[in-house]
């Protein structure tokens, strides 16, 4: 197989010249039998800088509506002051290997391509949302134009076309690392050999292909934290959301798709007591 | 913030995707395939003999139940318009495909059976025909009955974004609410139709048992147990001791359970059919109750 070596770049999205380098002509990636491809993310923590671009060339790119997002930043902060840190970390659809959306979906909408990509079909989603529910990583949501499961699909009309999804390209800390995961010869083949990863929740079997250099326990771990809800995104009909912006606040079929949530913060925690866990995410009425 | 700040200051939120449509679809579903149980089972094992009248009436029940089930499956769908998708590109390794095919089955067993029964009733056949396919239709209609109320189990464990669901104890656990249910409405029935007094006798035993034995799943083996994962005990926690306590503890436990318990023993004392008519409207009100947290709480529980 043809080896394809990518350097760090920033480029306009579509020009597939600016991927070229000395070193390594571009290579189309569809030049390369699907079925020989085995695509996966590496997200490098010690690079990344929260600063959202990858976030917003996504919405760009896959037109995504406001109110849900197909990958994010997820802020988190630990310490005390003076010793206090900020984590950054970018949260997406995970391509899992073993896809339990998949495998639920009931009509294929939500499938598993040649290539390792998992990707989903709105003209066939008859929007029951099963794979929101088998999703363990809150990767799925339902678009509030089409009615229809949607999700980071890999930029697969990008990749198809030899070009990487536009959070890669995007990236001005080539923080995100985009290729084969199965040719020994990509940059997130080598990285994958070199540096130590982890994923999110690997114990649910899922085996997740984004993989995290430098990943902080604390942001990948959903119920570790305690949660400023006024700083979510989102509006305020979510889960754990509070006295959020609201700006972006979606709701299809006027409510059906809504709820009122909580107050104040929230934090998970298995042995709080019933008065904490109230204030935690009392004052809701979660029914429709 | 306090000494070892640990917080989440910025992330995108997630909706809640399953609201009361899914809790009263499991109510109804258990009303359908709980009736339908209990009186073949009851005519099957010779538990009471069999009645046609009952059995139209029975079956006509069960069925509109099915129907409701039905209805509300297609009503939470975003796309209800695409519904028939699932019957015309099927994947079958999904519970909801395999559910779908299974109430149907169910559906179209428990619909020829009435048909004979009633066109028999009615003298519009002979009694012939229902006679030889009863047996058939009984025990393939009990099959189906039993795989119309646990399939929601299996479906449930393919939902690995919610560990709570993940109860192995939950296909013997539907199992008996159906029984709950199904025996319920059979009281309800008996009330205001006045079944044979054996098919009133045995629901109410049946009743009585599967409440119990469904109290004993709910505090011992689903909320007694440890659980396996942290939002498993996560989710619980909420049922038992947090937002959904006041629907836990006074609808599921209280109005489910101990009121129907209670109204059953003083029927003793005070031999008035409103008491049974009472405690199966509770049972069934309860059940809709712990339904609703089971469902609503664990996907309260971030995921990211
Ligand atoms: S992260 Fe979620 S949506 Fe993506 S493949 Fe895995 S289970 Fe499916
Ligand atoms: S919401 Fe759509 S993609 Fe998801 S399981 Fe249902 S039909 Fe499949």
């Amino acid at each position: 197989m043809s080896a394809h070596v990518h350097e760090p770049r920033s480029a306009c999205l579509n020009d597939k010249h600016a991927f070229e380098t000395k070193n390594a002509p571009y290579v189309p990636l569809a030049s390369i039998p699907r079925h020989f491809m085995n695509y996966g993310f590496i997200i490098d923590n010690r690079k990344c800088i929260g600063c959202h671009a990858c976030s917003t060339a996504c919405k760009s790119e896959n037109e995504v509506p406001l109110g849900v997002y197909r990958t994010w930043v997820k802020y988190v902060e630990t310490g005390v002051y003076p010793d206090a840190r900020r984590h950054f970390q970018v949260t997406r659809c995970n391509h899992c290997a073993n896809p339990p959306c998949v495998r639920i979906c009931p009509v294929t909408a939500m499938y598993q391509r040649a290539d390792g990509i998992v990707e989903f079909d709105p003209s066939l989603c008859i929007g029951c949302k099963a794979c929101l529910q088998a999703c363990p990583y809150d990767a799925i949501y339902i678009d509030p134009d089409s009615g229809t499961a949607a999700k980071c699909h890999y930029c697969s009309h990008r990749t198809e076309i030899g070009l990487e999804p536009a959070c890669v390209v995007v990236c001005p800390e080539h923080a995100i690392i985009a290729g084969d995961i199965d040719d020994p010869s990509t940059e997130i083949s080598r990285l994958l050999a070199t540096q130590d990863v982890t994923v999110r929740k690997p114990e649910q079997g899922t085996a997740p292909k984004l993989f995290y250099i430098d990943g902080n326990d604390v942001a990948l771990h959903p119920t570790a934290t305690e949660r400023a809800a006024e700083l979510y995104v989102g509006g305020c009909d979510t889960v754990a959301c509070g006295g959020g912006t609201g700006a972006e606040g979606n709701g299809r079929k006027g409510g059906k798709w809504e709820r009122s949530d909580a107050e104040g913060s929230q934090q998970w925690d298995g042995d709080q007591d019933a008065g904490s866990a109230g204030a935690a995410v009392g004052g809701a009425d979660s029914d429709r | 913030m306090a000494e070892g700040m640990v917080q989440t200051v910025y992330n995108a939120q997630h909706k809640v995707p399953w609201h009361w449509p899914v809790p009263a679809y499991l109510v109804t579903k258990a009303i359908g395939a709980g009736v339908f149980m209990v009186l073949a089972l009851g005519f099957g094992l010779h538990l009471f003999g069999f009645d046609r009248e009952t059995a139209v009436i029975g079956l006509l029940v069960s069925l509109a139940f099915v129907a409701i089930t039905t209805l509300l499956l297609v009503y939470d769908l975003e796309r209800p318009e695409r519904f028939f998708s699932i019957l015309l590109r099927p994947q079958w390794k999904s519970w909801l495909t395999r559910g779908a095919f299974i109430l149907i089955g169910f559906a179209v067993v428990a619909g020829v059976w009435w048909l004979l029964e009633t066109l028999a009733y009615f003298g519009v056949l002979g009694s012939g025909l229902a006679d030889a396919a009863r047996p058939i239709a009984l025990w393939t209609g009990v099959v189906l009955a039993g795989g119309a109320a646990i399939y929601t189990a299996f479906l449930f464990g393919q939902a690995e974004g919610r560990d709570l669901w993940q109860s192995s104890l939950l296909p013997f656990h539907l199992i008996v609410q159906a029984l709950v249910a199904g025996s319920g409405v059979l009281l309800l029935m008996d009330a205001f139709w006045g079944l044979p007094e054996s098919v009133g006798a045995v629901s109410l035993i049946v009743f009585i048992a599967a409440l119990l034995v469904d109290l004993f799943i709910t505090l011992v083996g689903e909320f007694g147990m440890p659980h396996a994962s942290e939002t498993a005990a996560a989710a619980a926690h909420e049922i038992s001791h947090g937002r959904y306590r006041g629907h836990f503890w006074f609808g599921s436990i209280l109005l489910g359970h101990i009121v129907p318990l209670a109204l059953v023993a003083l029927t003793v004392l005070l031999a008035s059919p409103l008491l049974l008519v009472a405690a199966a409207l509770a049972a069934i009100t309860g059940l809709y109750f712990y339904e609703y947290v089971f469902v609503m709480a664990p996907q309260e529980v971030p995921n990211s």
